[in-house]
């Protein structure tokens, strides 16, 4: 089963989430793993569901991505 | 006759003696933020608080929520020319808009593309008449939310057509815990075009909490500004709202950009003339 990246990777969130139809945005990276159980909420136990909440810094300041959204810088 | 430029003065000191009054009387909404854009159809108060929407739909004069209007008899037409306001918080503007069209119901913890069908090329309610300019450029798109979502900040990637028949895609922040009440612009990314459509919303990931939220589409009619003292009653003259035209079937409502954390209270009346 994958698992998550680590908390520090370098990513990018993938167009069109990173605001442009075809560029993927600049690089950030992962500040923390969000386990996301069957119902939607954020839960602290590991699931088979989770989220990358990117770093404070722009250009996703505290913003949550589902992992299909990025990708590794 | 409508409002004529040769004999504009006279119609409008013959409508104001003759004016219909408009009341705004709001309660005061919590957990906005400094620099917002806050929705009073839920608020409280005058006119009635207004139903969280289901599926999309055009609003129509009458809704409740609106405020009421007697329809001008044409070739008459009915005009706001004056107006005066008092809010709570100081330096408030309340905005009297024509919402035009919303939906509800789509929720904080979904992940996959969340169907708004919102569509302003419809004939329905006079709406195109209402929405103004042809290219939709009159129109304002927000998401408004009902129910505070979650504590987890996200994108919310909006698909929108343009009022050239194109798509694109329109990425808007939702910030951590965004309460009810809360408007957040959706703006074209596309110089030169603007949005007659909505189609779906995708989050880029769960914010923890449903909540309530929606896509509501707006046209704004007048401001009605206030000094930067609180409770201080401020009169607008028709120069000063601008005399915009209230079409037939408007859904008028109240809406206030925030300088602090509450709409505070806000009360109005406004003056609309028929001629």
């Amino acid at each position: 089963m994958a698992a998550p990246l680590a908390i520090g990777t370098p990513v990018r969130v993938l167009a069109p989430w990173s605001g442009d139809e075809e560029n993927p945005s600049g690089v950030t990276t992962i500040a923390a793993v969000q386990y996301v159980n069957l119902g939607g909420e954020i839960v602290d136990e590991p699931q088979p569901e989770w989220q990358y909440l990117l770093d404070g810094d722009e250009p996703f300041a505290d913003t949550a991505f589902r992992p299909e959204y990025i990708e590794a810088a | 006759m409508g409002m004529t430029l040769a004999q504009s003065d006279a119609q409008i000191r013959y409508g104001l003696a003759n004016g219909r009054r408009l009341m705004i009387d709001k309660a005061s909404l919590a957990t906005q933020i400094a620099g917002g854009m806050a929705s009073l159809w839920r608020a409280t108060g005058v006119p009635g608080q207004g139903a969280v929407p289901g599926a999309w739909a055009i609003c129509a004069k009458g809704l409740l929520g609106s405020m009421g209007v007697t329809e001008a008899v044409a070739p008459d037409a009915n005009y706001l020319a004056w107006g005066w306001a008092v809010c709570q918080n100081a330096g408030y503007a309340p905005i009297i808009s024509d919402r035009l069209g919303h939906m509800g119901g789509l929720s904080g913890t979904v992940t996959t593309a969340q169907g708004v069908n919102a569509d302003l090329t419809v004939a329905t309610s006079n709406l195109q008449e209402r929405k103004g300019d042809a290219d939709y450029s009159d129109v304002n798109w927000y998401l408004e939310w009902y129910t505070a979502t979650g504590t987890t900040g996200v994108n919310a990637t909006i698909a929108v057509v343009y009022d050239d028949g194109s798509t694109g895609n329109i990425v808007v922040a939702v910030a951590a815990s965004t309460a009810a009440g809360r408007m957040l612009s959706i703006i074209s990314a596309v110089s030169g075009r603007f949005i007659r459509a909505i189609t779906n919303v995708t989050l880029s990931a769960t914010t923890g909490t449903a909540g309530n939220f929606g896509v509501t589409a707006v046209r704004e009619r007048t401001a009605l500004e206030t000094d930067n003292v609180a409770f201080k009653r401020k009169v607008s003259t028709w120069a000063m709202l601008g005399i915009p035209e209230i079409f037939a079937n408007s859904c008028l409502f109240p809406m206030v950009e925030t300088i602090t954390t509450t709409t505070g209270t806000i009360r109005s009346q406004t003056k609309y003339i028929t001629v």
